[in-house]
């Protein structure tokens, strides 16, 4: 049985992610959405929030980053040890679109390993006056993005494209 | 047991901040630091923290404020001390009281609770409070009584156990 199990566990893959973007962008909500599969009322992260997600084959150690500016500098410890990001951006938010931008630039230029997978999220897909996607990718220059990345359209209210969204991911670690 | 001060604190857009202290007597350089010691990382509501800044003793109750128009906010209440010696088990049950009652009266905001907050630093050095919240509702609370009753439970249980 001890054979089977360390047999397993050297077929197990683990894989640390960080989940981060500013606040109020729905980070906690995914990662609720993918532990229950139903959307949960959240409240703002004290620092982080650090769950396992148990896949067939893959451990991921998620740590979902509070997004508030006070908490941003410590990104950067969590973010350089990470096999993958997950940027969230609120799209129906135009207000704070630069400041998303600077953010995601602040994050990707200067605190990930070359290897790192990059999923970018736009959530809040149930809401109306969205950014749109290709706007999006423009202005955040994304087809320049030195990583292995891909960008989803997703709602945490609804569960709309947040399983596509991390089975991509996913298959990206598994390989 | 008079603390030194009473504090509400809540998360803002840009990190923990400081909605009111009563009385007013803590320094803003020490207050600013003190906020990040009232909600420690990876806590979450219903969570206490009981910790020192300095000289100062502190015991904080955490909680959820609920929004009707946005997400729900996180905040504590935090009494602060002078010396560790004070009974931090009242402090606990004083402030988890007052937020479920504010909350089963729906009056659980951020103004009712800057609003009570005198009322209760009154109440923590009388041992007793009764606070009138709207023409409505009041809340009231009797430390000596309080401690009575769980004793009382206390010894219920003991006995139970004994039995």
């Amino acid at each position: 049985m001890s054979f089977l199990l360390s047999l397993f566990k050297s077929r197990t893959k683990n894989a640390d992610i960080t989940i981060c973007g500013l606040d109020d962008a729905g980070k906690t909500t995914i990662l609720r959405f993918l532990e229950t599969g139903h959307f949960n009322e959240t409240t703002p992260t004290m620092g982080v929030n650090r769950e396992t997600l148990h896949l067939p084959g893959l451990q991921i150690n998620v740590f979902d980053l509070a997004g508030q500016e006070d908490f941003r500098n410590m990104w950067h410890s969590v973010n350089e040890k990470s096999d993958g990001i997950v940027f969230v951006v609120d799209r129906s938010n135009a207000m704070r679109f630069n400041e998303a931008k600077y953010v995601f630039q602040q994050t990707t230029n200067a605190q990930l390993d070359d290897e790192v997978i990059v999923l970018i999220i736009l959530n809040k897909n149930d809401l109306p006056d969205l950014i749109d996607k290709s706007q999006f990718i423009t202005e955040f220059d994304l087809h320049n993005l030195p990583f292995k990345w891909a960008i989803f359209e997703t709602s945490a209210k609804t569960g709309e494209g947040i399983f596509d969204a991390f089975k991509w991911f996913v298959d990206e670690f598994v390989g | 047991m008079k603390p030194m001060s009473l504090c509400l604190i809540n998360m803002g857009t840009k990190g923990l901040e400081l909605i009111k202290s009563f009385p007013d007597v803590i320094p803003t350089d020490s207050m600013n630091q003190l906020v990040y010691k009232t909600i420690p990382i990876g806590s979450n509501p219903g969570d206490f923290a009981q910790t020192t800044f300095n000289d100062l003793n502190l015991t904080s109750y955490i909680f959820r404020i609920p929004s009707a128009t946005d997400r729900d906010n996180l905040a504590s209440l935090v009494a602060i001390f002078s010396s560790a010696d004070y009974d931090s088990k009242t402090i606990k049950q004083v402030f988890s009281w007052v937020v479920t009652e504010l909350e089963n009266k729906s009056l659980l905001n951020t103004q009712t609770l800057q609003n009570i907050l005198p009322k209760l630093f009154k109440g923590f050095s009388k041992g007793q409070f009764k606070i009138e919240i709207t023409s409505t509702s009041t809340i009231s609370f009797n430390f000596k009584k309080d401690e009575k009753d769980r004793n009382g439970n206390a010894i219920d249980s003991l006995a139970d156990d004994l039995w």
